[in-house]
């Protein structure tokens, strides 16, 4: 018999949609999860996504989409406000690691603290390296509110920081 | 060594979101550096934070969806059409049941009225209908899945 492996792990970027995933629900099982969603909708929409030019824009949608509801329904089935904070735990090794530097962490909590959407936008800039017309694109979003929002954002962690360097140079 | 000056205006374009992605990778590769000035190492964890991020992969488990070879696919739409054959031989064989009981009462006399022998017919003769319709469509439904699976080996 002849088996053929289809699976998220195809993906060149499969690592960019994971790490867009684990951002927005905090949590590598969910992030999981999102993925194999990712793939049953590829899946079921095979000529619709052979067809498309920037298969990559596309995934990520998909991908925030999933993960907003994920969040979404998360919020919905959790009464407890701890139980929730315990969800979005930030298990994955990488950011367990950078816990145990102070000055990581600081900047960690920084960025999870940003709105929703300011927090995506950092990430899909600082980190993946996306133009703002992709970033736009990906979260169907405009040019100007993508430019507004990440100004937002660097804007409040230079604060931070700076704050935090003022006080570390005070005591 | 990049001079400080350089870093000062790339770092205001980038705190104002008006920095390229090629500035971008200046302040990444600069802050990744040894050489970082003083007056710049408070905003050196944020860059290095993004740079953590971008290490972060995707566990490596697989999931694996079996695809069938042409051969295996003639034998798994044999069982599907034996499955279909026999439910819908199975459900004649219960309306005709159903029917024969119906001309059964008739015949033994439980039912007298010509105009109630010919509803309880019509009445048989629908639901033969409807349990045909209902066949055909379960049918229809699965060949679907079955054309849709065939794009796949394809």
């Amino acid at each position: 018999m002849q088996t053929d492996k289809v699976s998220i792990l195809d993906l060149p970027f499969k690592d960019k949609l994971f790490r867009f995933a684990y951002n927005i629900v905090g949590n590598v099982q969910d992030a999981e999860d999102i993925m194999q969603e990712l793939l049953i909708k590829i899946w079921n929409r095979q000529e619709q996504y052979s067809g498309l030019d920037n298969k990559e824009a596309w995934c990520m949608t998909v991908t925030r989409n999933l993960a907003i509801d994920k969040v979404r329904s998360r919020k919905i089935n959790t009464k407890d406000i701890d139980e929730f904070h315990h969800i979005r735990d930030h298990d994955h090794t990488q950011d367990k690691q950078m816990e145990a530097d102070e000055s990581l962490k600081f900047v960690m909590d920084l960025v999870n603290d940003l709105p929703e959407k300011q927090r995506m936008i950092i990430h899909l800039r600082d980190v993946e390296g996306y133009s703002y017309k992709e970033i736009a694109e990906m979260l169907d979003t405009s040019l100007d509110f993508v430019k507004v929002s990440l100004h937002r954002a660097r804007k409040s962690l230079k604060d931070e920081l700076l704050k935090r360097n003022f006080k570390k140079y005070d005591t | 060594m990049i001079p400080k000056n350089t870093i000062d205006i790339i770092l205001e374009k980038y705190w104002d979101g008006e920095s390229t992605l090629e500035e971008e990778v200046t302040l990444k590769k600069y802050f990744s550096s040894t050489e970082i000035h003083p007056e710049h190492q408070q905003f050196a964890p944020l860059f290095t934070y993004f740079e953590r991020k971008q290490d972060i992969h995707i566990p490596e488990k697989e999931t694996k969806v079996v695809k069938l070879n042409s051969r295996k696919w003639i034998s798994v739409a044999a069982v599907f059409a034996f499955i279909t054959a026999s439910l819908f031989i199975f459900n004649r064989y219960q309306d005709s049941n159903k029917l024969n009981q119906g001309f059964a009462q008739a015949e033994i006399g439980e039912v007298d009225d010509p105009e109630e022998a010919k509803r309880i017919t019509e009445e048989a003769l629908m639901m033969l209908s409807k349990k045909l319709n209902h066949s055909q469509n379960i049918v229809l439904e699965n060949m679907a899945y079955v054309n849709k699976a065939n794009i796949f080996i394809q």
